[in-house]
């Protein structure tokens, strides 16, 4: 009962310190906001607008006005439409590839540092290699032999993204070992099992939430930047990264095409990263200020 | 000292091996036959079976691979293009100056946009001063760079007209592509630095210094830059993997003939020898660089030295 009350009141000191963050909170709204937008992105404004072309003079590269408020793009679409659907796209490629690099990293990462010896070795020599490969060219790899699209895209990024996490969760898990009450609950005769699920992974799920809400921002980045170099989100798919392509030839004319999605990209990185930012400050007193 | 050093030569034959091990296995499981793709659907089976041949591509896996890595470090010979038949080293080594001279140029202009920044912002701690600084950093890591770039290309080569839009022709049209790789890239040696720099002048000789009536200057300069210069280094070297992936997208967006637009057009074109060789080579140079940091290390690092000397 003492235990349980001790707990809450930890977590509610948690939030304390993160709502006094400002920046922090600012940041979690617009993460919230931005969720909101991609769920009610149907109620806000039908998808069909998003696809529907006008290709006549007038209605193609409209600078925004009322009835478009984004103005319209090189084919006439309504261009806040394609901005809110897709959203869609590049929210789903920031959470999808971290969550499941986060969980291949945390099996590669615990097997690491449970087994040390050989399989340690092994997993992390292996993970050194792929760290002299510059992410981008490897992600590039992998995406060459799977072929473009938003699932191949996804599966690239995922993979890239495993050695890095994997060495990220057994440096938290070896931290957490070295703890003096690791000894006293091996002293009191608990089985692995029972270290690794009480002891070891509650204490690696602070750190490991905040990596992943962080490296989120970094997600988000990759994909536009494939999409925006052909190789993720196929046309006529709206994604914020192929839009920014597909306004290049028009830049003159029309700079509200790459204004705008360029602007969402940066506010929804800037979010998680404050979000991410502020997690870690209310989590770690050693590092606040 | 030199047995460090040749330790660390020799530790970099089975990296740069492995390396290449893993792109190349990346790279082979291409779906799909490489004749087939290169001459089209309507050609024969023979004539595509002769291609696989002569390219020696019906052999087994581990024959291709030790093949490939031989050559490598034998003849510096990265196989031929799957378009024109001209080795793909030839065409790199052509490009090759255009995407150094970005990265180099990249790396410095870094440097310059951000130690100093850190550095103002540590000895400024907590006022109006670090506190922008903190912000301006954060919004830069939240810039795309390929975004970053066609903002810059729209005011100063579209509207001013002050440099080209396309190539590097003339020297000005290295401007902005530098500027697109390093203003974004400088907020992360922004903050590292400024983070190094707090926690150096917390430390107990830093107060000695002061307590003894060192001026703040030299407290500063001499004492705690000289501490945190070795964190800032690594990140240097670092982000030098960032600069290499990132000409990929600033030769894109700027249509420079480099490297990167290389690995573009190879990827698009299904030339695999091509983009195994660009990826290579652009990660051995980092192997390099990295290599070179911990060198460095050794070299100013009284502590690194003194374990290796015995």
């Amino acid at each position: 009962m003492n235990n349980t009350a001790k707990k809450q009141s930890q977590f509610r000191e948690f939030w304390r310190i993160f709502f006094q963050n400002k920046p922090a909170v600012v940041g979690l709204v617009i993460v919230i906001l931005l969720m909101l937008m991609v769920v009610f992105a149907e109620q806000i404004v039908p998808e069909k607008l998003a696809f529907e072309q006008h290709i006549t003079k007038a209605a193609r590269m409209q600078p925004p006005s009322k009835e478009h408020i984004f103005g319209t793009d090189h084919l006439g679409r309504d261009l806040f439409a394609r901005v809110i659907h897709g959203g869609r796209y590049s929210l789903t490629v920031g959470f999808i590839p971290t969550i499941v690099a986060m969980l291949g990293g945390m099996l590669l990462g615990a097997c690491a540092a449970y087994f040390g010896g050989a399989v340690e070795n092994l997993i992390m020599r292996i993970c050194d290699v792929f760290a002299c490969i510059p992410g981008t060219l490897l992600t590039l790899s992998f995406a060459a032999v799977l072929g473009a699209g938003m699932d191949n895209m996804m599966v690239a990024i995922t993979i890239t993204a495993i050695p890095g996490c994997t060495r990220f969760v057994r440096s938290i898990i070896l931290n957490i070992v070295e703890q003096d009450y690791m000894e006293a609950a091996r002293m009191c005769g608990s089985s692995s099992f029972r270290i690794m699920t009480r002891h070891v992974l509650p204490n690696a799920m602070g750190p490991l939430i905040m990596s992943t809400v962080s490296s989120i921002a970094g997600m988000i980045m990759m994909g536009a930047g494939l999409s925006f170099l052909g190789m993720g989100v196929q046309p006529p798919n709206p994604e914020w990264g192929y839009m920014l392509s597909e306004s290049r030839d028009y830049m003159y004319r029309a700079p509200h095409l790459f204004i705008i999605p360029g602007i969402f990209i940066m506010v929804s990185i800037l979010a998680f990263n404050l979000t991410g930012d502020g997690l870690r400050d209310a989590l770690d007193p050693k590092l606040r200020r | 000292m030199s047995k460090y050093v040749i330790r660390r030569l020799l530790l970099m034959i089975p990296t740069m091996i492995a390396v290449i091990f893993i792109v190349f296995s990346i790279l082979s499981f291409i779906p799909g036959d490489p004749g087939r793709m290169i001459l089209g659907i309507a050609a024969p089976q023979e004539a595509v079976d002769m291609f696989n041949h002569n390219l020696g591509l019906d052999r087994p896996f581990i024959v291709r691979f030790l093949d490939y890595v031989g050559g490598i470090f034998l003849r510096f010979d990265f196989g031929e293009s799957y378009r024109n038949s001209i080795p793909v080293i030839d065409e790199i080594m052509m490009r090759f100056p255009t995407t150094f001279r970005l990265a180099v140029f990249g790396v410095i202009s870094v440097v310059i946009l951000g130690v100093p920044l850190g550095i103002l912002a540590a000895i400024r701690r907590s006022t109006i001063t670090d506190a922008s600084i903190t912000v301006y950093a954060m919004f830069l890591t939240a810039i795309p760079g390929f975004w970053f770039g066609m903002i810059l290309m729209y005011f100063f080569a579209l509207k001013l007209k002050w440099v080209p839009v396309f190539g590097v022709s003339e020297w000005k049209g290295y401007i902005l592509p530098i500027i697109t790789m390093a203003v974004p890239g400088s907020s992360g040696l922004i903050r590292l630095t400024r983070v190094t720099m707090l926690e150096t002048v917390n430390q107990e000789y830093i107060k000695t210094a002061r307590a003894k009536g060192a001026p703040e200057a030299i407290v500063i300069w001499k004492h705690a830059l000289k501490n945190a210069v070795l964190p800032i280094i690594n990140s240097i070297g670092l982000s030098f993997s960032g600069l290499l992936g990132g000409t990929v997208v600033i030769e894109t967006i700027f249509s420079i003939e480099g490297i990167g637009k290389y690995i573009m057009t190879s990827i698009g074109a299904r030339d695999i020898p091509a983009v195994m060789a660009c990826t290579i080579i652009l990660a051995g140079i980092f192997c390099v660089i990295v290599l070179l940091i911990d060198l460095i290390y050794a070299f100013i690092d009284p502590r690194i030295r003194a374990k290796f000397s015995s």
